[in-house]
């Protein structure tokens, strides 16, 4: 009798289990598989042991049949347990390992258990628990027990989750490759793409031959990162050049895009961008932006010249063609960083048409972005604004000396220009004698208002620089933008003058208030002095004791009005850490909104005990009815001072 | 001496969260004072908080291995994170001022002295014999209540179990509680919950028939030894609990003291843990954290195992991946087959070194077939655990078709696959992911052996391996 006669039986006496006993004797199949097995029984003592144990079965006179098939089957299971072979037959092949570079790292259950299920499973919190462990470089991103979870990860529904694993994967080692190759499917969508782009920031041009096979039938998201990657091999350029000529839409943007970053010289690549300026100026000009080649500059001005020249006699021009409109505004901005002689006298030239091209309105081009622009910009402005830009970014070093050329041969029309160049190339109290007197005027003041707004002091490096716009009050503004140091700190004799009274009442300082810069404070009752606090703020030298002096005299006298919280933020910034009076004196304005509470409480860096000393005052004034804030209740301020001495970190 | 490492912080802790809050503390410079015992067995700390006083906040080390904490902070976690700040604190090597033992502290100790005399005395733990013998006749009568229901559904077949039925069922396997049997009630609660299963989605019904026939006839075994073991203990008179898997089987509690008693424990053991994972089980409606640990002294492999009820998770504390040595003091052990259940109270930590991890490689089998044989002993045991953990030596591990397959070093094979079961996480697969090929050659698997009942043979699920230099952890 074989084994699987055995198994059978087992299968019919697991069948008769399922089916129920009652129905036993109606199993013919069953009966006769234990017949059988009964007359086989003598092949082996353990056989014959089951035969045994089957044999009540078959009896009709058995009353309990339920036990006898339990006794059978544990007899039965324990037999084939025991049967259970272990040998594996086929020919054997080494594991072929999927990548390289992976780690072990001893990380605990509750981290990497954690881990794997934020980039598995759905719900709240899970971006933040793998954001946290990027950021913490956590060893357990790169154990190789997660990598299988993390690729798959990059399909995650959640797009913002996917896109940090790529950061992830991206920032590891180039190993994965091969897994992100295996099982790609080119017709897939943004998953596939970001596979795509991973490799490229870990191979680069070493997997040139792979992003080219993607450049036919493959999906639209899948072709573009392909395009993206050819920037890496210069052999590419040719195609490269292909593609933007023949391509629309984001793959032409790519094609231009890659190209670009290869930064090649030759005459071709050259004659290639020169035509591509000339003709679609709007699509090229990002990637001429920080060219400084005089071929260029001189095209650029040939342009200019005739768009300004049709300009001259009808300023509206650019208002009726969108096209013109388009065209003039790209040329302005690819024409940053630029400082031929053809276009420095194309500025010199429309200087006394000063007039009439205020009226021509441009799209601001100098900015970071929405902020950072001056809303409303016109020609003239926004060339001193360009040439200020070209002095920031310092990638043409002539733009110093035009600037100053500019203001020195046209005078007032390039007054921003000339100041921000002189503050860079001229010792301090010459820059004060020279410029400080235009205070005195209201339309100059204005002018010398915005530029020093585009001044910063930096704490840290003890120094004034220049910006390409104007401060925005942001913490540490200066180590997120790019700024050119001053040839010398700015003369202290400037402090005094601004926050006099003579000065600021001298102007309504418009200009200053149509820089468009993030918002500084969440509340004000007055706009124009919150603007121009913030310049005094860009610009105070927190080291020195007698600005340092001046300006918490008259900064407090601000904060004490509860105007604005930009006072309170500038007293902070001069080493002030008693916050309490004004943090509540703001919270009682009529208008000030309660969300905001803990943003200033955040941006003064108050400590628990603080915030916490800052509610309990609250809640006394609530207790009192003199709180009108009807989201702050008592219960609701008490239960906030609960939760921040619970967890210092909590959110209220 | 006291000494504070991070394994004894994260042991301490009650969860990740009071670490990370501990450490803000720690390096924000909130504490204002730090005082120690010249003796260097109390600690304390003046901590600011967020309300107007500060926080007096004292760890008593003089039981360094378990220190013990408090603190006037308004927080009902324990130890809070200013404890464990403090133990932070003194990591670091903080300068701490000189202080005395305070009063209430040494009042504390002299009765935690006369609590652990108490339990040391080698009077053995009083035996109320009448209580015994009451409570296994009645446990004596669940075991008929419970042979009943199985009579019921076998009889009548799992086809015909009606929801009413079900009820009837869900509510015998309550009262089993009342009997003083969890360990048949939950093969009840077992057997229901599939049949719940198979009335919500009927495409697995046959599988889940199955395994419910396998739930039945180990709850028929069950009730047929116990029955027939504590009838014959009654009839002698030997009411005491006896070393038997047979009270595993009833699931029977035991304390420590009735371990003891019973001679199974080991003092000054070395555990070394080579795999650890957690899972719900919904017939207990309790989390497992489950562990396996291997003695340096002698290569027995056993587990840990945490259960937490789903109702009480914020108060029992989770465990942990540990990757140094555990001494501990007491080891616990309970009856069982060849992974019995282990447990600790007073413990310490070393680091792991490489003597300790040849040690480990030294116990291993190093032929599949007598591993096989082993493991096959017991589980042809209805009543023992379907598989077993077990420390296999090979010469490589390889792929056979679409296969994994371990080879050892006669040649033998043996089918590397996911079991599947409480432990849901998928191991076999990362073999392809291990941070390079050496580690597939000539080392040591440490996984379960079990027998694949789909396949009708013996296979293995990886759980670690152990090189010259590590143990890799393929689960946790």
């Amino acid at each position: 009798m074989s084994i699987a006669a055995l198994y059978e039986l087992q299968e019919r006496l697991y069948h008769t289990a399922i089916a129920g006993v009652n129905m036993i004797n109606e199993d013919f199949r069953l009966q006769r598989s234990i017949e059988q097995f009964e007359q086989a029984a003598g092949a082996s003592p353990v056989f014959k042991k089951i035969a045994e144990q089957l044999k009540p079965l078959r009896e009709p006179q058995t009353s309990d049949k339920t036990t006898a098939l339990m006794d059978a089957l544990a007899l039965i299971d324990a037999v084939l347990y025991t049967q259970g072979a272990t040998e594996v037959s086929g020919e054997l092949e080494p594991v072929a390992l999927k990548g390289s570079g992976s780690n072990y790292n001893e990380t605990r259950y509750s981290e990497l258990y954690g881990l794997k299920a934020a980039l598995t499973e759905k719900g709240s919190g899970r971006y933040e628990l793998v954001k946290d462990a990027f950021e913490a470089k956590s060893p357990a991103l790169s154990d190789f027990r997660l990598r299988s979870v993390l690729i798959a990860a990059l399909g995650d529904s959640y797009s913002e989750m996917a896109d940090l694993v790529a950061e992830i994967l991206a920032s590891g080692d180039s190993g994965i490759v091969p897994l992100l190759k295996q099982h790609f499917d080119a017709k897939g969508k943004r998953e596939m793409a970001r596979r795509v782009e991973i490799i490229e920031k870990l191979a680069k041009e070493q997997e040139n031959e792979f992003y080219l096979s993607l450049l036919e039938k493959s999906s639209s998201v899948v072709r573009l990162a392909a395009v993206h990657a050819l920037k890496h091999d210069e052999a590419n350029a040719e195609l490269l050049m292909g593609l933007a000529e023949t391509e629309k839409g984001e793959i032409r943007e790519a094609a231009y895009s890659s190209l670009h970053h290869l930064k090649q010289l030759d005459r071709g690549t050259r004659a290639f961008w020169l035509k591509h300026a000339e003709h679609s100026p709007s699509e090229v000009a990002t990637y001429l932006f920080d060219d400084t080649g005089d071929d260029l500059s001189d095209t650029i001005a040939g342009k200019l010249r005739v768009l300004l020249d049709a300009l001259a006699s009808d300023p509206k021009l650019s208002e009726k063609s969108a096209k013109q409109y388009r065209e003039l505004n790209s040329f302005l901005y690819m024409s940053t960083n630029k400082a031929s002689t053809e276009l420095i006298k194309l500025f010199a030239d429309i200087a006394p048409q000063a007039k009439s091209l205020t009226k021509v309105k441009v799209q601001p081009t100098t900015s970071y972005g929405y902020y950072g622009q001056e809303a409303n910009s016109d020609l003239l402005r926004e060339i001193n604004l360009l040439i200020t830009h070209g002095i920031v970014l310092n990638y043409n070093e002539r733009l110093v000396e035009a600037g100053s050329y500019l203001y020195e041969t046209c005078g007032l029309p390039y007054l921003h220009a000339g100041f921000c160049a002189a503050l860079v190339s001229k010792p301090a109290a010459e820059v004060y004698e020279q410029f400080a007197p235009f205070l005195s005027d209201k339309h100059t003041a204005e002018i010398i208002v915005t530029a020093l707004s585009f001044v910063s002091y930096d704490e840290e490096q003890r120094a004034h620089y220049l910006y390409a716009s104007s401060f925005d009050g942001a913490v540490n503004w200066w180590q997120t933008h790019t700024g050119k140091r001053l040839h010398e700190q700015l003369d202290p004799r400037w402090l005094p003058l601004l926050i006099s009274d003579e000065i600021r009442s001298i102007s309504k300082y418009k200009l200053l208030s149509r820089q468009r810069n993030r918002i500084v404070s969440n509340f004000t009752k007055d706009d124009a002095r919150e603007r121009y606090d913030v310049m005094l703020m860009s610009i105070m030298n927190t080291n020195h004791e007698e600005t340092v002096a001046l300006l918490k005299e008259h900064f407090t006298q601000g904060a004490n009005e509860c105007y604005s919280e930009i006072p309170v933020i500038a007293l902070h910034r001069l080493g002030v850490t008693e916050f309490k009076e004004w943090v509540v004196g703001l919270f009682l304005q009529p208008s000030y909104p309660h969300y905001y509470l803990q943003y200033l409480c955040k941006r003064l860096k108050l400590t628990s005990e603080q915030t916490i000393a800052v509610l309990e005052n609250l809640i006394e004034l609530a207790k009192e009815k003199k709180l009108k804030d009807r989201y702050f209740t008592v219960e609701r301020l008490e239960e906030t001072v609960e939760r921040i001495r619970t967890d210092e970190n909590a959110y209220w | 001496m006291f000494t504070v490492t991070e394994e004894l912080i994260s042991a301490v802790a009650p969860n990740a969260a009071a670490i990370a809050n501990a450490k803000k503390i720690s390096q924000k410079g909130g504490f204002v004072k730090l005082l120690r015992s010249d003796d260097g067995t109390f600690f304390m700390g003046e901590c600011q908080g967020s309300g107007k006083s500060n926080y007096t906040t004292t760890v008593d080390a003089i039981n360094p291995d378990q220190p013990v904490f408090s603190c006037s902070c308004p927080s009902r976690q324990f130890p809070c994170k200013h404890g464990l700040a403090l133990l932070t604190e003194i990591a670091a090597g903080k300068a701490f001022e000189s202080c005395e033992v305070p009063e209430t502290i040494v009042e504390k100790r002299q009765k935690r002295e006369v609590r652990e005399e108490k339990k040391k005395s080698n009077e053995p733990p009083k035996v109320n014999k009448a209580a015994l013998a009451k409570k296994m006749k009645k446990q004596l009568e669940g075991l008929d209540l419970a042979e009943q229901c199985l009579r019921d559904m076998l009889n009548a077949g799992f086809g015909a179990i009606s929801g009413n039925s079900l009820a009837t069922y869900n509510d015998l396997a309550k009262q089993l509680g009342d009997y003083y049997l969890p360990g048949p009630q939950l093969l009840i609660k077992r057997i229901i919950l599939e049949l719940e299963a198979i009335k919500e989605n009927s495409e697995q019904e046959t599988q889940r028939q199955v395994q419910m026939v396998r739930y039945c006839i180990q709850l028929h075994s069950v009730i047929k030894k116990v029955r027939q073991f504590f009838g014959q203990k009654l009839q002698d008179g030997d009411i005491e609990p006896e070393e038997s898997t047979l009270y595993e089987s009833i699931g029977t509690i035991w304390n420590a003291a009735q371990l003891k008693q019973l001679g199974l424990y080991k003092e000054n053991s070395e555990q070394v843990q080579l795999a650890f994972a957690i899972y719900y089980d919904d017939a207990r409606d309790e989390y497992v954290d489950v562990g396996y640990w291997v003695e340096l002294s002698s290569g027995t492999i056993s587990r840990t195992l945490n259960y937490r009820p789903l109702r009480a998770l914020k108060r029992v504390k989770q465990d942990d991946s540990t990757f140094g040595v555990i001494q501990a003091k007491e080891l616990y052990c309970y009856p069982g087959d060849l992974n019995k259940r282990i447990r600790w109270e007073e413990f310490q930590t070393r680091d792991l070194n490489s003597a300790d991890i040849e040690a480990i490689a030294a116990y291993a089998h190093s032929d599949i077939a007598a591993a096989a044989k082993l493991v096959k002993n017991q589980i042809k045991n209805t009543l023992s655990d379907h598989y077993a953990a077990v420390l296999l030596r090979f010469a490589q591990v390889a792929k056979a078709a679409e296969s994994y397959v371990l080879v050892d070093e006669k040649g033998q094979r043996l089918l590397l696959q996911d079991m599947g079961g409480p432990i849901a996480d998928r191991t076999t697969a990362l073999l392809e992911d291990v941070p390079n090929a050496a580690v597939l050659q000539d080392g040591i698997m440490f996984g379960v052996l079990y027998y694949d009942l789909q396949q009708k043979r013996m296979a293995m699920q990886p759980y670690s391996i152990i090189t010259k230099q590590q143990i890799i952890r393929l689960l946790y």
